[in-house]
């Protein structure tokens, strides 16, 4: 009976035309999948009775590896038979869920098709998605949520179900080894709390892991199944066989086997020992506070003392606070007195060390960032202020070091910096009198012997000279001591001091946040310690007694900090004699790509080393493209960008380019040492990959946004602004035969890339002067100058996978700007315009006479010339504040607007692309403003003339401007 | 918090760096080298001057008597740089280039029979190794090693890449440089110093003199007399940081061309091309520097050096040889293998031209 209704069934999906032999195979597999279903039914609802709280994954599915062979046959016989999986909807999830398992972090269709014949034509993305939606309702499956799931609605259900994809095994073993030691009882109890730990550190990881990681109960029940898999009684809240299978493919490789053995076996001791957080351990009351304050020293640049600050390494911040990791790692951050800002993520390394040159800002908040809002900024305030003055240094070997308490000692050389100069003069142990940003300095050698005048100049100064006892660190070298009053120490180290005193005493009484205790006094020099403190900082504070029933006679305060020792990276730190650094650090691939990573090196002055590139794919050893380049460091960061350009845009290397899914840097030297760094491609919803035949270039779409197609649309470089409509079709390539801009959307996900034909077929193709692009004209409004914003933001953000990509892009941004000035500038501008593009430069007489005849644009003219005689010469930041001075007045003022007028000017006149992100609202004030006064844009456009004249362009930026590069 | 005692903090301290305070205390080169290695590991870049500081300034309370620690201390930051473990190097800061010393990366070198050397440090004081796999290490006077029948295991290059560590080659390793004659070596130097800056007004306070016996490595510096000329090694002062090695052309008591070392800073430190400029003088002068072989037991020998040791000798010794309290007026001297000595001796005879005395009562073949 079942075999005939089978037959009956196999004839209707396969056609009256199939074998018998074909009707077969299609019945086994049919009723193979019943029978799977019926397995897997009771298994996963046993599973739900034992685990009612707790998600059920379905990579928990317990079949045997012979049971998953069969389950695999028979999807596949179901998909190529173009069979539904509405009756045996367990079998296809599983399915699914073994390709996540199993994929190497790719894409995730595109595997799926390769795995699964007749998926491209039979399968149904969306009837998985119900399959998965149905499992989580019915059988308390989990439900993935977040970003990631929503951008990627249906892959993120097997990805997750999968639980940790083979790809990602390696990266949570080695994350767990290096915070074994901070694993505590209470961490491992609760799979959130942990989960929130794991993805709290992994921000160094792969941008692939830290997606798996923002999972935080996922990833947390995972690592605690594996992490306490072997102990008694503990219930791992995932299914023994899954973490098995989990464990022994970990295993596969020798290393994660032994970061998870080591990181098993702290987690047997902190069971075992009950070791609990930090601050239980050490029975302090509260939990102490990691230092975030700047390191104020002094340095000595053109023989003259400069102030810099040490920024502190936020990590240990920011693994306790989310929104201030996220903040750190997407927006650049301005500290008060320096001129540039800090690149994203700066401040999560450790050496940021800026020179404050327009400021001291005593007493304020170091750090805002760039743009932000006040939400923003209280993250950061609270932990990074700068110390009020007056600012006393201890110069020691050139450098000095600031002095908290300021002490001065006898013999001893400071600088003293402080906003009054009229206390000192005429003392003769005080000299050296110099400007430092906005404050005084003086250095002071302070006399051997201080008479009762000098102590009083002392105390008119802020300071006073060192009391009768004073607190040496003593023991093993710590993190630094300033001679004074302050020093750090690392993690699990004895804190010890010896008291030094130039009197007789006869007890101290030492005090700290934990209590106080006695120090009775017999020897010469007495010795106390602390222990070993937990980290954070705290005071101690000594009172001398010279007997016991006296008052004290001295009393001093040091500050303690205990800090975490920051695990070593592959790119090396600071401390070693090479270290390499891409700005921004951690970029994403496409980062790299466009050209926007800078690549710094640091270490011995002239000395020689190899720099090494090379390109893989993820899941293979194979190596697509090597690259080596000999140079001497150090590199900065400019000449860096220049070689990593070069390198992307070298033929064969750019070539493979689209192709690798990671890009190592390395740099080697036979004595000093070897370091690298390893930038990942990001996973992104679409993504263009070129390829080049003899006449035409073709680019083929990955697609990972799963349910809705993308419509793609071409921009050739000659009309940049012209919108051609592409046929696209999943899976097949576009063909184009001009340069130009291929756009793919959905909705507001979008990928760009400047293709460049085989053969270039006129200049324009390569962008050089007089090789127009042209722009439709229109009049200026603010809605006509936002869709030329994007336009340019378009073209600047999309990928460029040649050089003469870049050229092109240069050529339309140009284009861009021109048409700006032009259509704000009105009939004799645009004249100019039209004439600097077509020759590349207009004489500077007609320049001037276009910017206007009226009054106040002679007077703004006069201005600008006046202040700015050699506008190439003066740095962004300068330029920019006194050309938005020169605006103020011709403009009464912008109230509502955070960017000034002069600012927003300037880059709608060079790189209108680097307004794409201001609110639609101010926006149109400031274009309004503009148009109302078109004088502006002719002052500004000059300048831009002016700067582009003398600034050669870096040939390996598709900036549009020389010297204009905003960042 | 508690009081305590300076001999309390002495074992806590040896007893942090790894040791046992019942065996070992200050006094031994194992104990300093791993407190240097801390030192710098917490607090460099830094001047050689600030990171003797940083290991002498909290320890000194604690002792009676200073003793010769300060000096210890010097000469096992210079073999800490001889052996890779640390790096002394110019690094521009401010416009200014100035001498630092920093970590050398975490690597390890395959010397053979078993044996691999331990080369760097981590920075933050963080251990080579992690807690498992600590109790491989065997400090043998500044080096660190690991052997084979320690470790357990057949594969400890494969235990220490997966620690973070990076082998290097022993041949890249030692360094050694081509072998040339002594004559040839000045004259190329004699080249440089031709080629290089005038130097009127340039203040060299110490000069290297050839004519002084080459067994009191101290006594062959005095200050430049007015009757010094030729090609002249010498130190200079600078703003930060220790004296710079230059070799001079001088006359009549004043340098008039110079060339600071190295010369080739791609390879060797200053002070490497510096010891075997004065082994050249010397060999060039008919007085080459002597090394003295002497019997020790076990059917080792004594290997004793009158100079200072560039990297790629340290570098032999720590491969080849165990470090030995000084013999005589040697100022370092090894214990090693008869079946290594030619080698060692070789070595020595084709990069630093010295002569060998032995003194062996059964003298190896």
């Amino acid at each position: 009976m079942t075999f005939v209704a089978a037959a009956e069934f196999g004839q209707m999906r396969l056609g009256h035309g199939a074998s018998k032999r074909e009707i077969l195979t299609s019945v086994k597999s049919r009723l193979e999948l019943d029978k799977l279903q019926g397995r897997l039914e009771n298994h996963f609802s046993a599973l739900r009775a034992h685990r009612p709280t707790l998600p059920i994954f379905a990579i928990e599915h317990g079949l045997s590896e012979g049971e998953l062979d069969l389950l695999r046959a028979a999807v596949r016989q179901a998909i190529s038979d173009r069979m539904t999986f509405r009756s045996t909807p367990l079998p296809m999830l599983v399915y699914a869920t073994e390709i996540g398992y199993g994929y190497d972090g790719g894409e995730y269709w595109q595997t799926f098709a390769r795995e699964t014949p007749h998926w491209a034509q039979n399968g149904n993305r969306n009837a998985l998605r119900q399959q998965f939606e149905r499992f989580a309702s019915d059988r308390g499956g989990f439900r993935p949520t977040g970003d990631w799931a929503r951008t990627f609605s249906i892959i993120s259900w097997p990805i997750s179900h999968a639980i940790l994809p083979r790809v990602y095994q390696r990266q949570l073993a080695q994350l767990l080894y290096e915070l074994r030691t901070r694993l505590t009882r209470d961490l491992l109890a609760d799979p959130i709390q942990l989960g929130q730990f794991i993805a709290a550190h992994s921000w160094e990881a792969s941008e692939r892991f830290q997606q798996q990681a923002s999972n935080h109960a996922v990833i947390g029940q995972v690592a605690r199944s594996l992490l306490v898999a072997d102990l008694p009684d503990e219930d791992t809240g995932l299914l023994e066989s899954t973490v098995r299978r989990i464990a022994s493919d970990l295993s596969q490789t020798r290393d994660a086997r032994r970061w998870l053995e080591a990181a098993q076996h702290q987690s047997r001791t902190a069971f075992a020992t009950g070791r609990t957080s930090s601050s239980q351990r050490a029975g302090n009351a509260r939990e102490p506070q990691v230092s975030l304050d700047p390191v104020v020293h002094l340095r000595k640049v053109m023989d003259r003392w400069s102030v810099h600050v040490r920024l502190p390494d936020f990590r240990q911040a920011a693994e306790s606070q989310p929104e201030l990791l996220d903040a750190l790692s997407t927006k650049r951050v301005s500290v008060a007195g320096a001129k540039s800002l800090l690149a994203r993520r700066a401040l999560l390394f450790a050496g940021a060390d800026p020179q404050l040159t327009l400021e001291i800002p005593l007493g304020k908040p170091l750090l805002t960032f760039e743009g932000s809002n006040d939400t923003l900024d209280g993250l950061l305030a609270p932990h990074c202020r700068f110390p009020n003055g007056p600012l006393l240094f201890r110069i020691q070997e050139g450098e000095g070091v600031l002095v908290k308490g300021r002490h001065v000692r006898p013999g001893c050389l400071y600088v003293l910096l402080s906003s009054e100069d009229n206390h000192d003069r005429g003392v003769s142990w005080i000299t050296g009198r110099e400007q430092v940003a906005d404050l005084f300095s003086r250095e002071l050698l302070v006399p051997e012997r201080l008479a009762p005048e000098d102590i009083l100049t002392l105390s008119n100064l802020g300071l006073s000279a060192q009391t009768t006892i004073r607190l040496e660190p003593v023991g093993l070298t710590n993190f630094g001591w300033d001679g004074e009053d302050v020093a750090a120490w690392p993690e699990n180290q004895e804190v010890a001091f010896a008291v030094v005193s130039d009197r007789r005493l006869s007890s101290l009484i030492v005090s700290t946040n934990a209590g106080a205790f006695r120090v009775e006094l017999e020897e010469q020099q007495p010795l106390f310690s602390l222990g070993r403190p937990v980290v954070g900082r705290f005071q101690i504070r000594v009172e001398a007694f010279e007997s016991d029933d006296t008052p004290a006679v001295a009393n001093t305060k040091f500050d303690v900090e205990v800090k975490r020792p920051q695990r070593r990276s592959t790119s090396g730190s600071l401390r070693e004699a090479i270290a390499l650094h891409l700005v921004p650090p951690a970029p994403r691939f496409t980062e790299i790509q466009n050209g926007e990573v800078g690549l710094e090196i640091t270490g011995p002055t002239n000395v020689r080393i190899k720099l090494r590139f090379e390109l893989h794919q993820r899941g293979s050893s194979e190596t697509l493209a090597v690259l080596t380049n000999s140079v001497r460091l150090p590199v900065d960061e400019r000449r860096g960008k220049a070689i990593l350009s070069a390198t992307l845009r070298d033929d064969t290397f750019g070539r493979q380019l689209e192709r690798a899914d990671l890009l190592t840097v390395s740099a080697e030297h036979p004595d000093l040492g070897v370091v690298s760094t390893t930038v990942e491609r990001e996973f992104v919803p679409l993504r263009w990959i070129m390829s080049g035949g003899q006449d035409e270039i073709s680019a083929y779409l990955v697609d990972n946004v799963d349910d809705r197609l993308p419509t793609v649309r071409f921009y050739s470089a000659q009309t940049p602004d012209v919108c051609e409509d592409v046929e696209y079709h999943p899976e097949v390539a576009v063909g184009i035969e001009k340069a130009g801009l291929l756009l793919a959307e959905i909705d507001d996900i979008h990928a760009a890339i400047v293709i460049m034909p085989t053969r270039l077929l006129n200049l324009a193709d390569l962008g050089g002067h007089g090789a127009d692009a042209r722009l439709v004209q229109q009049r200026a409004t603010s809605a006509r100058l936002q869709e030329l914003v994007q336009l340019a933001s378009t073209w600047r953000s999309a990928t460029k996978p040649r050089f003469d990509a870049s050229l092109t892009t240069r050529s339309v941004l140009r284009a861009v700007a021109a048409e700006i000035g032009a259509s704000i500038g009105g009939k004799d501008w645009a004249r100019v315009e039209h004439e600097h593009r077509g020759r590349g430069r207009c004489p500077t007489e007609r320049i001037h006479a276009a910017i206007g005849t009226s009054r106040n644009a002679q007077l703004a003219r006069t201005a600008l010339l006046r202040r700015l005689p050699t506008p190439s010469s003066v740095e962004l930041p300068d330029l920019t504040r006194t050309f938005s001075s020169i605006c103020g007045s011709l403009v009464a003022g912008t109230p509502g607007a955070a960017m000034p007028l002069g600012e927003f000017c300037l880059r709608l006149a060079s790189a209108p692309s680097t307004l794409a992100d201001l609110s639609d609202s101010e926006f149109q004030l400031l274009a309004n403003e503009v148009i109302a006064n078109p004088v502006i844009i002719r002052l500004a456009r000059s300048l831009v003339f002016a700067i582009d004249r003398d600034q050669e362009v870096d040939v390996n930026s598709d900036t549009a401007y020389g010297g204009l590069v905003w960042t | 918090m508690s009081q305590l005692t300076a001999s309390e903090l002495i074992r806590t301290s040896v007893a942090d760096l790894g040791f046992d305070p019942d065996y070992v205390d200050f006094s031994s080169t194992e104990v300093i080298a791993e407190a240097v290695r801390r030192a710098a590991s917490l607090r460099s870049p830094l001047s050689r001057a600030a990171l003797k500081r940083a290991v002498l300034e909290p320890l000194l309370p604690l002792l009676q008597q200073a003793g010769d620690l300060p000096d210890q201390v010097h000469d096992v930051i210079d073999e800490l740089l001889g052996l890779g473990d640390l790096v002394e190097r110019s690094i521009e800061r401010d416009g200014t280039d100035r001498k630092f010393i920093l970590l050398g990366m975490p690597r390890f070198v395959v010397l053979g029979e078993g044996t691999i050397a331990i080369v760097g440090c981590r920075p933050d004081a963080m251990p080579m190794l992690n807690e498992e796999l600590a109790s491989w290490i065997d400090f043998v006077g500044s080096g660190r090693f690991v052997s084979q029948f320690a470790s357990h295991t057949d594969d400890i290059g494969s235990v220490l890449r997966s620690e973070g560590l990076v082998e290097l080659q022993l041949r890249s390793w030692v360094g050694l440089p081509a072998p040339a004659d002594a004559d040839d070596y000045l004259n190329g130097m004699r080249q440089r110093v031709q080629s290089g800056l005038r130097a009127h007004g340039v203040q060299i306070t110490e000069v290297f003199d050839p004519s002084t016996p080459s067994t009191y490595y101290r006594g062959r510096w005095r200050s430049p007399r007015p009757s010094d000329g030729g090609l002249t090694l010498g130190r200079r002062p600078q703003a930060y940081g220790s004296d710079l090695w230059s070799l001079a052309a001088f006359q009549d008591g004043s340098p008039v061309r110079l060339t600071d070392l190295p010369t080739d800073a791609d390879s060797y430190r200053g002070c490497d091309e510096a010891w075997r400029i004065m082994a050249a003088m010397d060999a060039s002068s008919g007085s080459a520097q002597s090394i003295v072989l002497s019997d020790h037991i076990n059917g080792r020998v004594v290997l004793s050096l009158f100079s200072p040791p560039p990297s790629w000798v340290q570098r032999t010794m720590a491969h080849l040889a165990s470090p030995l309290p000084r013999v005589g007026r040697a100022l370092l001297s090894y214990s090693l293998p008869v079946a290594v000595i030619d080698e060692v001796v070789r070595t020595l005879e084709t990069t630093m031209w010295v002569t060998c005395e032995d003194t062996r009562k059964a003298k190896s073949k």
